[in-house]
């Protein structure tokens, strides 16, 4: 094997990753789809055989079987089936190549937790408290920010309980169930499992719409007590690095449930708008050296720069000509300069790694492991992968129930995976990026995938599909979404109650993102996590067409160039339309500006009229009226105010790519007519 | 023009659109401006015309008087920003052709009387508009559907 370097093995790690992105986007009865995967495979094993020995050489065989027998008549849900088994495959080797060539990607941290490795040693000091290393703290922080939202949510949702207006009960099962992991990963045994009888408490009225009685409710409010003095312990124990752990009455089992715990101080009466006794407040902003801000102060303090340095664009642009030759033009000058490094600063504040949630994953794993006996290898991808600090908070959730169902549901014991031929050590890859304004999260796990005749099964058992539906995979796969589905008899601690996925999807849709999932049987299963991102540095082309402002975002660019005549020939082959008219506007009148980009069947000349430059800008999510605008998703505002909307290059080049099929050339029928 | 806040339960800005008086409810005005251009997006369903920013927020703009199928007389004119607060919150821009001015209703509910919509003894002031219907469903993306929230000129209860 040649020594790869570290570029092309960058480069190939994101190109397989693109290529997996595609082909769990692929539907199976897209032939074209498939076979243009079955092609992308085929050139991407030809340039890892240039790197790397047998495997690539081998993939690079089976992909150009697979694109003579999609050719010669081989069904596309065959083929798509292969080529994500051998997406699976290329990954594990490319995985293992970097294991033996140690390669730390430039740009691309990876990480490798190993359960087993781990420190498994008892986490209880001699006096019973939990102590806190400093590894954790950034957990708990976490925790004591995130906490209190949940402890809302049960009080409300049991307050609303004994009322008669409609009641969900999913807004109170899910908290606690968040809660139950969140105390479980942080090392509160005892709370977590506590919050597991909870939720078996209020399973029989999930599946039969009724309400928990006022015994169980005060049950409950009992439980929420003990999480708001838990987290009252959290607060006060973290700069002393050991945590008290509340004693924990037997709230849900025989004894008497008015018994107050025995050494708690009783709740107290609870006045709305108060913190009920025990209940801890703004914890977290004690830590020395951090100051925690409110997310909307700081979009207004980004708001106000944006403002300030447009009035001094127009300003100078209004008295160019006497600025020019007046001694205030050095420092005008110089405070535009340090009005663009604040903007920056600003959006550096908002921008964190993801590394911190990575370092949690870490920390779940090795949990789970212990709890469940899988060891497993876990390497995480992309932690320096920067997002908008209120998404990765957002993001934790989904990612915390993915991983549990991973290693509960997914992974095998060590003896069975044995008996397979696998590694006993089960495999969870973590990867994170960012691609066209998306941050991108995909997991993967190497257990026994997604069981598509139990799932059917369960479906069928209850009443989501007909006796005899013949559905796709994917859309049997999309059950596992629906709220409620489990196709897990019995539910453990860890997973197995059907609200762990519903509530991924939620969250997602609730970020205008989604979540899609691949899976083979006996290989694993993949899901990938796509968010717009709503807070971002992105540099761009700056074009007019018709009277809109656009930014091309630069990484499928190929060239642009001034079309003098648009004759057929001129685009060589290329599938050519003007922006403007795709989009039902009128184009403008003078001679056109090329911009190549490369399609999916074809290159496409998308036509502008004109031309600005580079531009880098601060990509932001748009209001939500203007949320399904397509093709576009964001905004940013220039130095002279005006506004530029952010192309969705993938969506535009995937639209433009199946109007090239028919090769017209007319704007896309959008219902009123062009303006 | 700076921003106004109208803490009056009936007050409403009155403003001119294809010759034709229309108000909606103080409380929902944000900004009234003058000289706001505006950038072109691509053409939609839901009325938006383009966008344009304001104070550092990017705004759409809403083309209210095709929405209410009335010719513009002036491209040119005044630009007015309502704020709903949601959730979610929305900041949406309309160009008029003037701005007329405030108009205090008396009365507990002036116009959910037969007299209402803008007629005070007898007189038509202006045809109000309920700008959080009009814009929510801007928002839903129901505007494709016949509205049956704008109260038109002369439309009974």
């Amino acid at each position: 094997m040649n020594s790869p370097a570290k570029p092309e093995w960058a480069k190939l790690q994101e190109e397989l990753s693109n290529i997996s992105y595609l082909a769990v986007k692929t539907e199976p009865n897209d032939f074209a789809g498939v076979l243009k995967l079955a092609e992308y495979l085929n050139l991407w094993a030809g340039d890892a055989k240039k790197i790397f020995g047998s495997w690539a050489s081998s993939l690079l065989l089976q992909a150009g079987q697979l694109i003579k027998g999609l050719r010669a008549g081989r069904t596309s849900q065959q083929g798509l089936e292969r080529i994500l088994r051998a997406i699976l495959e290329a990954d594990k080797n490319l995985n293992r190549e970097a294991e033996k060539s140690d390669l730390p990607i430039p740009g691309r941290e990876v990480l490798v937790f190993d359960s087993e490795e781990g420190p498994a040693k008892d986490r209880m000091d001699p006096e019973g408290f939990l102590r806190v290393k400093s590894d954790d703290l950034p957990g708990f922080k976490d925790f004591l920010q995130e906490a209190p939202s949940h402890f809302s949510a049960i009080e409300a949702s049991l307050l609303q309980s004994g009322g008669r207006e409609k009641w969900d009960i999913l807004l109170l099962y899910r908290p606690i169930h968040t809660l139950k992991s969140l105390f479980g990963y942080l090392g509160f045994a005892g709370l977590s499992g506590l919050s597991h009888q909870g939720e078996s408490l209020l399973e029989p009225y999930k599946k039969s719409g009724g309400r928990p009685t006022s015994r169980e409710v005060e049950s409950l409010l009992k439980l929420l007590d003990l999480y708001r003095l838990q987290a009252a312990k959290v607060g006060e124990g973290l700069s002393a690095g050991r945590i008290e752990i509340c004693p924990l009455p037997p709230l849900f089992g025989n004894k008497s449930l008015s018994e107050p715990p025995r050494t708690l101080p009783g709740p107290g009466p609870r006045v709305e708008g108060q913190p009920a006794q025990g209940e801890w407040e703004g914890q977290g902003d004690r830590d020395a050296g951090v100051i925690r801000i409110e997310t909307s102060k700081m979009d207004e303090l980004m708001e106000t720069l944006e403002e300030w340095m447009t009035y001094q664009t127009q300003a100078q642009m209004r008295a160019l000509d006497w600025i020019e030759a007046s001694p205030l033009k050095a420092p005008l000058d110089r405070m535009g300069k340090l009005a663009r490094k604040l903007q920056d600063q600003a959006v550096s504040l908002r921008m964190v790694p993801i590394q911190p949630l990575f370092v949690r994953v870490g920390r779940v794993i090795r949990d789970l492991s212990q709890k469940t006996g899988k060891p497993v290898r876990l390497q995480l991808e992309g932690g320096e992968t920067h997002l908008d600090k209120r998404l990765v908070d957002e993001l934790w959730e989904p990612v915390l129930h993915l991983v549990r169902n991973a290693v509960d549901h997914g992974l095998e014991l060590p003896a069975e995976r044995k008996q397979r031929g696998k590694d006993e050590k089960g495999g969870l890859w973590i990867k994170a990026w960012q691609q066209e304004g998306h941050f991108i999260l995909s997991i993967r796990d190497d257990g026994r995938g997604l069981d598509l005749s139990r799932i059917e099964q369960k479906a069928k058992a209850l009443g989501w599909v007909e006796e005899g539906a013949d559905l796709e995979p994917s859309e049997w796969q999309e059950m596992i979404f629906r709220p409620g589905f489990s196709t897990t008899d019995k539910a453990t601690d860890v997973s197995g109650r059907g609200i762990g996925l519903d509530l991924v999807k939620r969250r997602l849709q609730a970020l205008k993102g989604t979540v899609e999932t691949a899976t083979m049987p006996g290989e694993g299963c993949l899901f990938i996590l796509r968010i717009p991102l709503t807070l971002a540095l992105l540099e761009g082309l700056l074009v007019r067409a018709g009277k809109g402002l656009y930014l091309i975002p630069l990484a499928q660019i190929q060239k642009f160039f001034l079309l003098e005549q648009e004759t057929p020939g001129d685009g060589g082959g290329a599938f050519r339309i003007h922006l403007a008219e795709w989009f039902g506007r009128q184009r403008g009148s003078g001679s056109p500006v090329a911009v190549q980009l490369e399609g999916e069947t074809q290159p496409i000349l998308l036509l502008v009229d004109e031309i600005f430059g580079k531009r880098e800008v601060v990509l932001k999510g748009l209001n939500p009226l203007l949320a399904n605008l397509r093709c576009v998703n964001g905004g940013a505002i220039l130095g002279d105010g005006q506004v530029a909307l952010i192309l969705d290059l993938p969506s535009l080049i995937r639209e433009l790519s199946r109007a090239s099929l028919g090769q017209e050339y007319s704007a896309r029928p959008l219902g009123r007519g062009a303006a | 023009m700076s921003a106004q806040i109208l803490p009056l339960r009936h007050s409403y800005l009155v403003f001119q659109l294809g010759g034709n008086r229309y108000g909606f409810e103080a409380r929902f005005l944000w900004e009234a401006a003058a000289g706001v251009s505006f950038t072109e997006i691509p053409l939609n369903e839901n009325h938006l015309m383009g966008v344009t920013q304001l104070h550092g927020k990017i705004i759409p703009v809403l083309d209210l008087a095709g929405l209410l199928g009335i010719p513009l007389a002036s491209a040119q004119g005044e630009f007015v920003t309502a704020h709903l607060p949601g959730p979610p919150e929305i900041l949406v821009g309309f160009q008029v052709e003037a701005v007329v001015g405030f108009l205090k209703l008396a009365g507990e509910n002036p116009l959910e009387d037969p007299g209402g919509r803008g007629w005070i003894d007898g007189e038509k002031k202006f045809t109000w508009l309920d700008i959080e219907k009009i814009i929510g469903q801007q928002a839903l993306g129901l505007s494709g559907k016949k509205s049956t929230r704008i109260k038109k000129e002369g439309e009974d209860a």
